[in-house]
């Protein structure tokens, strides 16, 4: 890869950034509904925890991955794939002088940087300022971006399987409810990982939803060793960018052979 | 027979592929459906109960608003897709045919898949009937009314939320706010929340009166069977608030068209 291949990449994430910014004021709506959403979650669980101490880090828990679910659950579907493949604009992505792997990650890249600026930041914020969400410690807001930031590589991968299952069979609706389940059940975005019995988290821990969300957002409140996170989650990186490559490779060959 | 095999080798993974992706839609549609249940269950398997109702109580709560939500889905996607009749300027055809418009749009399309949400509120109501014991066994012939209730008022509150696409144009997001989150806050007492909210709740958008109200004297938690009305009232109220916004709605988007 050449230094000018990521100006190009860029180029795609700067145009995926301006078609999302024409919504703007709709997904300022749609903030509200995501706070609505976080209150009423942060209510059941200040209503099974009190007003303890536990119930306020379950606050700031809950709302910090609210923020952050724009940027690592609520993602396009199959980061844009499906939709390529039901209008046909799949075939001028094969024509691009680079590979759909890229060409993905870098149009989902400018969509992310968009959702943090406009929806995780003014969440977080509101979250702050009205919810009592507590503010990370000086020293934990790098380690918490550079975690985030690789949940949101890994929530990329797993997004893009969903995209190559649309290429090899058309329809992504039961892979995507299947994504939604364990996304829901596995990622600890409205559940912490302690409140599963033991065995159920050393599960977990071994499938990469986890570190998507509850890595991410337990750095934020110093409850996960920085350097276990940083090990675990380039692991899954390696692993999930061997796997993609490669069925990207074998995917987009045999749709050749259909298209000649 | 080399040529045979081959083709024989090709058929069958065809085949193998598409029962695959068959296989993963059954349950994915089927996991999927519970997940947002099996999250209740696991914090209350957890924590016994919230602000005093139990697991099966808070089922019983959940199905009906998901049962309402579920049949809304299954003949009034038209509604929530709403946005894309204005925007596509398809609306203009619906105001020529001689059918009432509301109608038109209700069944502008019958999404069948949505019968796997009304099954799986079924089942969760079911679960929740038979772990529960009521003061009486009128609840069983009140259950069905309460369950129609649920329906005219999801379908009210998507009635309203449509019509503000005659305002806004785009409404996805309105309706994200107005109805998806307002009906997944109806699914647990309305004690947890701030007064504020739950009065929302109660005489804004009333899910409530389908489902917190009634219960409360189903569930032992009050005797006052005045309780068992609120649908009524909720059903007036938002029978009138839709119909008067529908109808001023239609009127601003006819007098743009001329």
């Amino acid at each position: 890869m050449e230094v000018s291949d990521i100006f190009r990449g860029l180029e795609l994430a700067k145009k995926s950034f301006k078609r999302d910014h024409v919504y703007l004021l709709n997904h300022l709506v749609n903030n509200i509904g995501s706070i609505v959403f976080g209150y009423i979650n942060v209510r059941i669980w200040l209503a099974v925890l009190g007003d303890s101490k536990e119930g306020i880090e379950a606050v700031t828990y809950l709302m910090v991955n609210q923020a952050g679910l724009w940027l690592v659950l609520f993602i396009p579907y199959g980061c844009y794939l499906p939709q390529k493949v039901y209008d046909g604009t799949i075939a001028y992505e094969m024509l691009r002088p680079y590979g759909l792997l890229y060409n993905s990650f870098f149009e989902l890249a400018g969509h992310i940087l968009y959702n943090f600026l406009f929806r995780s930041i003014p969440i977080f914020l509101f979250s702050v300022l009205v919810m009592g969400v507590s503010l990370p410690k000086l020293a934990q807001i790098l380690p918490y971006l550079i975690t985030l930031t690789n949940g949101i590589v890994i929530a990329f991968f797993i997004n893009y399987f969903i995209g190559l299952w649309s290429l090899k069979f058309i329809s992504i609706n039961g892979v995507q409810m299947l994504y939604y389940f364990t996304g829901t059940l596995f990622s600890g975005a409205w559940i912490h990982l302690k409140y599963y019995p033991q065995f159920f988290q050393d599960i977990i821990m071994l499938l990469p939803f986890a570190y998507t969300t509850y890595v991410p957002t337990a750095v934020y409140q110093g409850q996960f060793s920085l350097a276990r996170a940083l090990i675990s989650q380039w692991l899954w990186i390696i692993v999930l960018f061997t796997i993609a490559y490669s069925l990207t490779i074998r995917l987009t060959k045999n749709m050749a052979i259909q298209g000649g | 027979m080399e040529l045979f095999f081959t083709l024989f080798k090709a058929s069958f993974k065809r085949e193998a592929q598409y029962k695959f992706d068959f296989f993963v839609n059954i349950l994915g549609n089927f996991l999927g459906l519970f997940a947002d249940f099996l999250i209740i269950a696991l914090i209350l398997i957890r924590f016994q109960n919230i602000a005093g109702w139990q697991l099966h109580q808070v089922a019983l709560m959940y199905a009906i608003i998901e049962f309402g939500f579920g049949v809304y889905r299954l003949i009034g996607e038209g509604f929530n897709r709403f946005e894309e009749l204005i925007l596509s300027g398809k609306f203009d055809t619906l105001l020529l045919r001689p059918v009432p418009v509301l109608v038109q749009v209700m069944l502008h399309k019958i999404d069948l898949k949505r019968l796997g949400m009304v099954v799986q509120a079924m089942v969760v109501g079911l679960w929740g009937i038979q772990r529960s014991t009521f003061p009486n066994s009128s609840f069983y012939c009140y259950l069905p009314l309460l369950l129609l209730a649920s329906v005219i008022i999801n379908l009210e509150v998507s009635i309203i939320l449509a019509a503000m696409a005659f305002w806004t144009g785009k409404n996805k997001d309105i309706i994200i706010l107005g109805h998806y989150s307002t009906r997944t806050a109806a699914t647990y007492p309305a004690t947890i929340y701030h007064k504020l909210f739950s009065h929302i709740l109660t005489l804004v958008i009333p899910f409530f009166t389908v489902s917190y109200y009634p219960l409360l004297y189903y569930t032992g938690k009050s005797d006052n069977p005045f309780y068992l009305l609120t649908p009524l009232f909720g059903i007036i109220t938002m029978t009138l608030l839709s119909s008067l916004i529908w109808r001023s709605g239609i009127k601003r988007y006819s007098s743009t068209g001329t």
